[in-house]
């Protein structure tokens, strides 16, 4: 074809796409400003007190269910010259890494557990890489490992490269050497340790943030409070409609992430006690900041996502605009 | 000197250079061949022993897919069931599209709106299924909530239209491709026979060019079984056993692309998903070989 039809042709799918997103983000933007999600206050049982993952006490001393702890592996506690122990250093301390914590929606570590981390580092047993190196999984953590990396990489030089695909990813990743440092939001399995231990890794955990899930549900729900159980009765597929649970007649719609996550794996084990499955009718993605406009748009829709990720949806100031970014990030890591 | 130019003719530089260049063409026709039987190879060698260990009755009809629980669930019918409604809802919309722009195109569109408007869909065909994803979770979902108001805002029908969306340039560069070459001569003795333009699309070009129409058909639908990436951010991926088209479905690619990457080397898990792997490959070559076959049947009937 002549090259003037070829411009024509791409200038016309340029314009027609242009104007498309364009038309999108002006209709489907100004649509999301008044429709943030609630976030859920949680109870252990009928009685006991309600609390919100905003409640920072509550989360620390675990009245609030749903709390969790953030972690790092990496092959050992490198010594001083290594990268890995300058970026360790950087994440465990309360004027550098747990400021930016704070930053992305979580809550630092306590004092104690933070003095725990720092004996640990103290005691170095193996040499780590030097050098720029790569860390990888939650996603989760997306926000806050970004942010590390960037504030490292100015105050020290070093890359970080920070991949997502969710925290089994992560870890399988690390197992494999794929990754030097695997961040998750849940604890490595026995059967990940005896891979890992198998594939001559001396595995040491670290806790660097603090987590609580967040149940968010749609604007219109009038549903303020949930007890664990009937948190699992709906996420098991018991109860299908929100009037079973104090609500309006609304078919729920359930929003959760997929086998890989390491938030899929926490929220099993804190909530799904009895009858350990999913319901079937569970939508699954990849990333917590896919859930947070499906509940948006979605009556009946619950969904689990970080505490980041929840302070945005319902329009209570974190990073905002970063966690979508962060999540389309990571769909694009993915694959 | 007579037998010394008789071998240099049968031994010379000439002689040799000619039969390399063919046999290495035929090395690289051979090495597709060779390929596609290794993966089906591959396929067959690593579901063998996930179905020493499940039946394969069990596998093709059970109705919960929930590998990651113990005990874990095997059975592909919901994912057979969400491949089905993407990629046939999205043929049965894309189709009549597709050859009516191609009918459009060969036909009505004079040459200066067919000038323009032909490369313009061929470039649709170029933009990468992730754009297309994107698009449908973000946008599409949005506007067939607002119409239809379905249980979940990402769901199988989403998928189907987006899948229609990819299917249509390929249907119509290959559609329009087979009715350019049916012979003009045809065409003028339907005219001259006192048909207009009408019947003579309808009845004369359309059934000649059916082989390659076919063809097009049978590519569009291979194409939309086998899309991974689109159809994963605009079903949902919910596991569930369902003819809703309102309601979140899991494609066998989507599973396939979801599991592959937390699943351990050599597990039950592991070895399940080339089973899933090796129904789409059989129903993919299944879909071929049908076209193919009535690609010739009616050759024979109208050529």
């Amino acid at each position: 074809m002549e090259k003037k039809t070829m411009f024509l042709a791409i200038a016309a799918v340029a314009v027609i796409i242009v104007a498309g997103v364009g038309a999108a983000l002006l209709l489907g933007g100004s649509g999301s400003e008044d429709t943030n999600a609630k976030i859920v206050l949680l109870q252990k049982t009928s009685s006991s007190p309600a609390y919100s993952p905003l409640d920072k006490t509550a989360v620390y001393n675990g009245s609030y269910p749903l709390s969790r702890y953030l972690y790092l592996y990496t092959d050992g506690v490198p010594d001083h010259a290594s990268s890995v122990y300058k970026w360790l250093s950087y994440v465990l301390n309360s004027s550098t890494g747990q400021v930016l914590v704070d930053d992305a929606g979580f809550y630092p570590l306590q004092p104690s557990d933070l003095n725990a981390m720092k004996a640990q580092l103290a005691v170095s047993n193996t040499t780590g890489p030097t050098g720029d190196f790569k860390e990888g999984g939650s996603t989760t953590m997306a926000e806050l490992s970004n942010l590390w990396s960037y504030d490292f990489k100015n105050a020290t030089g070093i890359t970080v490269t920070i991949s997502l695909g969710g925290s089994g990813t992560g870890i399988a990743n690390f197992i494999n050497g794929v990754v030097d440092v695997a961040q998750s939001s849940r604890a490595m399995t026995a059967t990940e340790r005896t891979q890992a231990a198998a594939a001559h890794l001396n595995v040491t955990e670290w806790k660097v943030a603090v987590d609580g899930i967040s149940i968010i549900v749609n604007h219109d729900n009038p549903v303020k409070v949930l007890t664990l159980a009937q948190l699992e009765g709906i996420y098991n597929g018991t109860y299908t409609n929100w009037n079973q649970v104090g609500g309006n007649n609304q078919a729920i719609t359930l929003y959760g992430r997929d086998g890989a996550s390491g938030t899929y794996a926490s929220f099993k084990d804190l909530v799904l006690k009895h009858k350990d499955n999913y319901s079937q009718a569970m939508l699954q993605f990849n990333s917590n900041a896919l859930i947070v406009p499906e509940v948006q748009n979605n009556a009946g829709g619950v969904g689990y996502v970080g505490i980041g990720y929840a302070k945005e949806a319902s329009g209570t100031p974190a990073t905002s605009g970063l966690m979508e970014f962060a999540g389309l990030i990571g769909l694009s890591n993915r694959w | 000197m007579a037998s010394k130019v008789k071998m240099k003719r049968r031994f010379g530089l000439k002689r040799v250079l000619e039969s390399s260049i063919w046999s290495t063409l035929l090395f690289c026709a051979l090495i597709s061949v060779v390929v596609l039987l290794l993966v089906f190879g591959y396929l067959v060698g690593n579901a063998i022993p996930f179905f020493e260990q499940i039946s394969p009755i069990q596998f093709l009809t059970g109705t919960n897919w929930n590998p990651g629980v113990t005990p874990p669930a095997y059975g592909v019918l919901p994912l057979l069931m969400g491949t089905l409604l993407v990629s046939f809802v999205g043929a049965v919309i894309a189709i009549p599209i597709g050859l009516g722009c191609a009918i459009y195109l060969t036909e009505i569109a004079s040459p200066r709106v067919r000038r323009y408007l032909k490369p313009t869909i061929e470039i649709l065909a170029g933009v990468p299924s992730v754009v297309y994803g994107l698009f449908a979770a973000l946008v599409l979902s949005d506007w067939l909530a607002a119409v239809f108001h379905p249980i979940s805002r990402l769901n199988a029908l989403n998928g189907a239209l987006i899948l229609a969306v990819m299917m249509i340039p390929i249907l119509v560069s290959l559609a329009e491709e087979a009715m350019n070459s049916v012979p003009k001569s045809l065409k003028e003795a339907s005219l001259a026979l006192g048909a207009n333009r009408y019947e003579t699309i309808r009845r004369t070009l359309v059934p000649a060019a059916l082989p390659g129409i076919g063809a097009a058909i049978g590519l569009a639908i291979g194409r939309a079984v086998g899309e991974t990436m689109a159809v994963i951010m605009a079903t949902g991926n919910a596991t569930q056993f369902t003819a809703n088209i309102f309601s979140s479905v899991r494609t066998m690619t989507a599973a396939l692309a979801i599991d592959v990457q937390e699943t351990a080397v050599a597990t039950q898990h592991y070895y399940s998903l080339f089973a899933v792997g090796l129904l789409l490959f059989i129903i993919t070559f299944a879909i071929n070989l049908i076209a193919d076959y009535i690609m010739a049947r009616f050759k024979e009937a109208y050529q």
